[in-house]
């Protein structure tokens, strides 16, 4: 996981260059929201006033917009990730348990979150886990689940629906799982017409997985507007199970597919407005440097590589960000059918410049996303961290360590994490890196710390309530890992 | 030079280094800083952090847990549970020996050890936080010199790692049946562990020296000196000068210079611990949860740890720390908001006298908070005195009282003489909040100081450790939360960024975020600086 990074600092730096002075309460509250990271605060805000901001700023207010939810996109998509591992283990717990009192809904949870990954064998074997005695929520659920697993991406949509008309949750995960193979977009969309399935309809009795599937079909929709419109009612701290036994024991289970969708829908809504930017303006180059971080981000590697030609190198880019565009230029031709080897690519970018830090962090990142092992440019890297700066390496030291975490190395990525945390406001988001800080907190989960994983968390919280899901999952399987003799003392 | 023989020398160079690099280790002095210092040091009597530390390095438990959180054979060599869970035999090793006392020999550690620990921490007469938590153990029996064997009252969870506890020797404390605060041996106790005492100095400097006899890896550190300061400021002063090597926690204040010193590593470890005021309900005006719960409300906690603390912190809703696995997080702080804690006030009988301080039956809601000198920091001075004018604001009288660490300690655990307290607890990772807020735990030097009582409170945590399942027990901890915050025997307040600061010479660190030195004997001091 961890395969991202927020562009927020080079955004702003930016920003702070173009955005006109003319710029609305609105603007100046967006523009403050993001810079402190409260992404969802920041779009929530900017996107509730767009409507009154003055003419002059529209394309100032459409690029910040853009550049929130794309930054939001990849957070959220750091969440997931997380999410999902944290799930994983969670999940695995419960199913475990072989007693009488085992839980009831731990089996379709585990089975959803196969299927999310696109393990299909995990689902089914999830699946047949389940007890009788369910409710018909949870068999209709199964029951598309099942049948997707079971005929592949032929499916058709009727056959899913047959499954799922039953209840609004699986109609939706019908239409979803249809829409997402690419197929009879017509059918399903008839059908959720005929359905008459409408915001305050899901809302009213959809749980969290109907939603975040609902989510995703505006997106794929192209109904962004009232996506985004949609997301602002829901409470996204919400469980989409409470299982509830005789004796009290009460078990919540969270959907990552809330996250999924969420990161799925802003990068729908950066496309959305960055399209909005008028042609010629001053936006329009940043823009498509964004489109192409973002095609990059999406594993589009031959499209990435179509816009950034266009625009790198050729002076219509910040310094910094030209630069940054050529290290995304250089790995997605590598990715291309041309490519060639990653590792050996990273070295000769950080040759040209060694000893310029910020850029190889860029190589870092770089390599994180396209999956690239880059061991002699980790150990290039790493022999810069010793002599940096601690202020002007954070971002090295954040993006080695975050390659770090990728490759399984923990004590390695915490060691470099912990250096690029700022110590005295070490999980306050206003002073860290988000997607530092969640890299750290999984490198702490894999090492079993768990408390310094859901102290992160629980400052992240505030700002992005999605993430009870991980908070939860992680609480569940510290419960049962931690290991005390009980004692408390007084200091 | 043919090949064996350049093998054979390669050999012999690569041994002799390796030997040299180990023997570079071993040696020098560790002195670290704390805020204040330990009223014991044994493991039984004791109940604070400072003695925590200190006796993590002189004593051993029967099992240890290693850095990987995993259960590893300690004092015992190995155990075998039965099927049904309530049987716990354990197999000592051969190898210990216990620190000399005074000029005799070292004696060999036996199960005789053992049983004579379990009974002497369950005697009526000890006064230890310890017998509320092993009270699951029904009998201990020795069945030879170096096998002993657990009888459980009922299967619990995770039980294993209960027997961390720390053994004691039979021949350690003078009077053998139960062990007070007056025995010498906690003053002056002797372990099993890596480090013994050497001596507490005039200057309440407890120096610990490495056991030439430890039975596991020896000890490269050759002392460890812990050296008390009452104020937190002088503290970081000697770390920045040199006269001591670490900190143990680090004032918040000062982590923006520590983290420009590159002669400092800052090590994060996250104590579960949390800052609250508590009541003594004991005071019949206390008494009622309306009252706590208007001071909860007219306080300003955001403000005061953004004030006083920079922000570096979090407020908390409940008896738990943010970074546990029992927080609930449905439970949100009370917001702060002055007007309705003037209303529950009302509600609860109280009208403003002629001087604007709230009255009751003739009685003033006059109080006494009192706080160990310990921590009279300035953050603190300032965090009890906006305490007081909060609550003037709504007409209380509180007067603050700053006592000496062992005066206040005697004062809020024994003598139970106070109305309100300053002060924080620190948990290890079980979050067992039943020694706090159990009925049971009423009394002399026992943890529930306020004399809080709640059938309901009782009823759960007694519910928490009879099951075996693990998301009953949460289910059961979400409820405590939730019941606690509503009945606020305390005004839970915060928990802190915790860090701790060393200097870079200092080499090898790991720290057990409760215990903090259990890996200690792993440390050692490097001569060579240059190569931090």
């Amino acid at each position: 996981m961890n395969k991202y990074r927020l562009l927020t600092a080079l955004v702003l730096t930016t920003l702070t260059g173009v955005v006109p002075a003319a710029g609305t309460d609105s603007m100046t509250k967006a523009t403050k929201s993001m810079e402190l990271r409260r992404y969802d605060e920041a779009w929530r805000e900017l996107y509730s006033n767009i409507g009154t901001i003055d003419a002059s700023a529209r394309d100032a207010a459409m690029f910040t917009l853009a550049s929130i939810f794309h930054n939001n996109a990849i957070l959220y998509k750091q969440f997931y990730l997380g999410a999902v591992e944290a799930q994983t283990d969670y999940l695995n717990l419960l199913l475990k348990d072989k007693s009488k009192n085992k839980s009831k809904y731990a089996p379709l949870a585990a089975a959803m979150l196969a299927y999310e990954k696109g393990d299909c064998k995990s689902a089914l074997a999830a699946l047949s886990k389940m007890g009788g005695n369910q409710e018909k929520s949870i068999t209709s659920l199964s029951g598309v689940i099942d049948t997707a697993c079971r005929s592949g991406r032929l499916i058709k949509a009727n056959d899913l629906f047959a499954k799922g008309t039953a209840t609004l949750d699986a109609t939706l995960a019908a239409a979803r799982i249809s829409y997402s193979n690419g197929r009879q977009k017509q059918v399903v969309d008839a059908t959720l017409n005929r359905a008459a399935i409408t915001p305050d309809k899901v809302l009213k009795d959809a749980s969290a997985s109907g939603v975040a599937d609902y989510i995703i079909l505006l997106a794929e929709q192209g109904k962004i507007e009232e996506a985004l419109k949609f997301v602002t009612r829901i409470d996204l701290s919400k469980p989409w199970l409470k299982e509830e036994s005789k004796d009290g024991r009460k078990i919540y289970f969270y959907t990552p597919a809330s996250l999924s969708s969420l990161s799925s829908l802003y990068s729908a809504a950066f496309k959305f407005y960055v399209a909005k930017l008028s042609g010629g303006g001053k936006y329009n180059a940043l823009g498509s440097y964004l489109s192409g971080e973002r095609s990059f981000l999406e594993g589009d590697y031959a499209g990435a590589a179509k816009i950034l030609d266009g625009i790198v190198g050729k002076g219509k880019l910040p310094p910094r960000v030209d630069e940054r565009g050529a290290v995304l230029l250089k790995f997605s031709r590598l990715k291309t059918p041309t490519g060639g080897d990653v590792d050996s690519a990273a070295i000769e970018l950080a040759s040209a410049s060694a000893d310029k830090l910020e850029l190889l962090s860029d190589i870092a990142w770089g390599c994180s996303i396209v999956g690239g092992k880059c061991e002699k440019f980790m150990q290039l890297a790493s022999s810069k961290v010793d002599v940096a700066d601690s202020k002007r390496g954070k971002a090295l030291f954040s993006e080695l360590g975050k390659l770090f975490e990728l490759t399984n190395k923990h004590g390695k990525a915490i060691a470099l994490l912990e250096m690029a945390r700022d110590k005295a406001n070490k999980n306050k988001i206003e002073y860290n890196d988000p997607l530092m800080l969640t890299s750290l907190a999984e490198a702490y989960r894999s090492t079993k710390s768990f408390s310094e994983h859901l102290e992160i968390y629980f400052e992240m919280s505030k700002y992005y309530p999605a993430v009870r899901i991980v908070q939860d999952a992680v609480q569940g399987i510290y419960s049962v890992e931690q290991k005390s003799a009980g004692d408390v003392k007084i200091f | 030079m043919n090949r064996l023989k350049l093998a054979t020398f390669i050999f012999i160079a690569a041994t002799v280094n390796a030997v040299n690099a180990e023997q570079d280790r071993v040696g020098g002095t560790l002195g670290y800083g704390e805020y204040g210092r330990p009223a014991t040091i044994d493991p039984i009597t004791s109940n604070d952090m400072i003695a925590l530390r200190l006796t993590e390095l002189i004593f051993n438990g029967l099992v240890g847990i290693n850095e990987k959180q995993e259960i590893v054979p300690d004092l015992a060599e190995k155990w075998e549970v039965d099927k049904e869970g309530k049987n716990y035999t354990f197999y000592l090793r051969k190898n210990a020996k216990w620190h000399p006392k005074g000029a005799d020999e070292p004696q060999p550690f036996t199960a005789e050890d053992v049983v004579f620990t379990f009974k002497i921490m369950a005697h009526p007469k000890t006064i230890t936080p310890l017998k509320v938590r092993y009270e699951f153990i029904d009998t201990v029996e020795k069945i030879d010199n170096y096998t002993v064997k657990f009888v459980l009252k009922r299967p619990i969870l995770n039980a294993l790692a209960k027997f961390t506890f720390k053994i004691i020797p039979k021949h350690g404390p003078n009077n053998t049946n139960y062990l007070t605060r007056e025995d010498p041996f906690v003053q002056r106790p002797i372990g099993t562990g890596p480090y013994m005492l050497k001596e507490v100095t005039a200057n309440q400097e407890v120096v610990l020296i490495a056991n030439p006899n430890y039975f596991g890896a020896k000890a490269n550190i050759a002392q460890f000196v812990a050296k008390p300061f009452a104020d937190q400021n002088i503290m970081m002063q000697a770390l920045t000068f040199n006269a001591i090597d670490m900190i143990v926690t680090v004032n918040p204040r000062n982590l923006p210079e520590l983290q420009g010193d590159k002669r400092f590593v800052l090590q994060p470890y996250n104590a579960l611990s949390y800052a609250f005021f508590g009541y003594n309900v004991r005071n019949p005006m206390l008494n009622d949860a309306r009252v706590r719960k208007a001071f909860t409300l007219a306080i300003n906690r955001d403000e005061m740890l953004k004030s006083f603390f920079n922000g570096q912190g979090t407020v908390i809703s409940g008896p738990f720390a943010p970074g546990s696995w029992a927080y609930n997080l449905d439970v949100k702080p009370q917001p702060f908001d002055k007007a309705k804690a003037a209303e529950l006030l009302k509600e609860a009988g109280f009208q403003a006298g002629s001087d604007g301080i709230l009255e009751k039956g003739g009685k003033k809601l006059a109080l006494t908070l009192k706080v160990p000198i310990e921590k009279e920091n300035e953050a603190v001075k300032r965090v009890v005195l906006a305490f007081k004018n909060y609550l003037k604001s709504v007409g209380a009288d509180v007067q603050v009282s700053f006592m000496e660490w062992q005066a206040w300690k005697e004062s809020i655990f024994a003598q139970h003489d106070f109305d309100i307290i300053f002060a924080s607890w620190v948990f290890d990772d079980s979050a067992d909040i039943s020694s706090l807020f159990h009925s049971a735990e009423i009394g002399a030097w026992k943890n529930n100081f306020g004399g809080y009582t709640s059938p309901e409170v009782d009823g759960l945590i007694v519910e928490s450790k009879l099951t075996l399942d693990h998301e009953k027990r949460r289910t059961i901890y979400r409820k405590l939360h939730e019941v606690l915050a509503d009945e606020a025997p305390y005004t839970f307040l915060w928990t802190l960024t915790n860090y701790s600061a060393y200097h870079k010479k200092v080499r090898h660190v790991s720290i057990h975020p409760y215990k903090f030195f259990p890996y200690a004997s792993s440390w050692f001091i490097s001569g060579d600086e240059s190569k931090i």
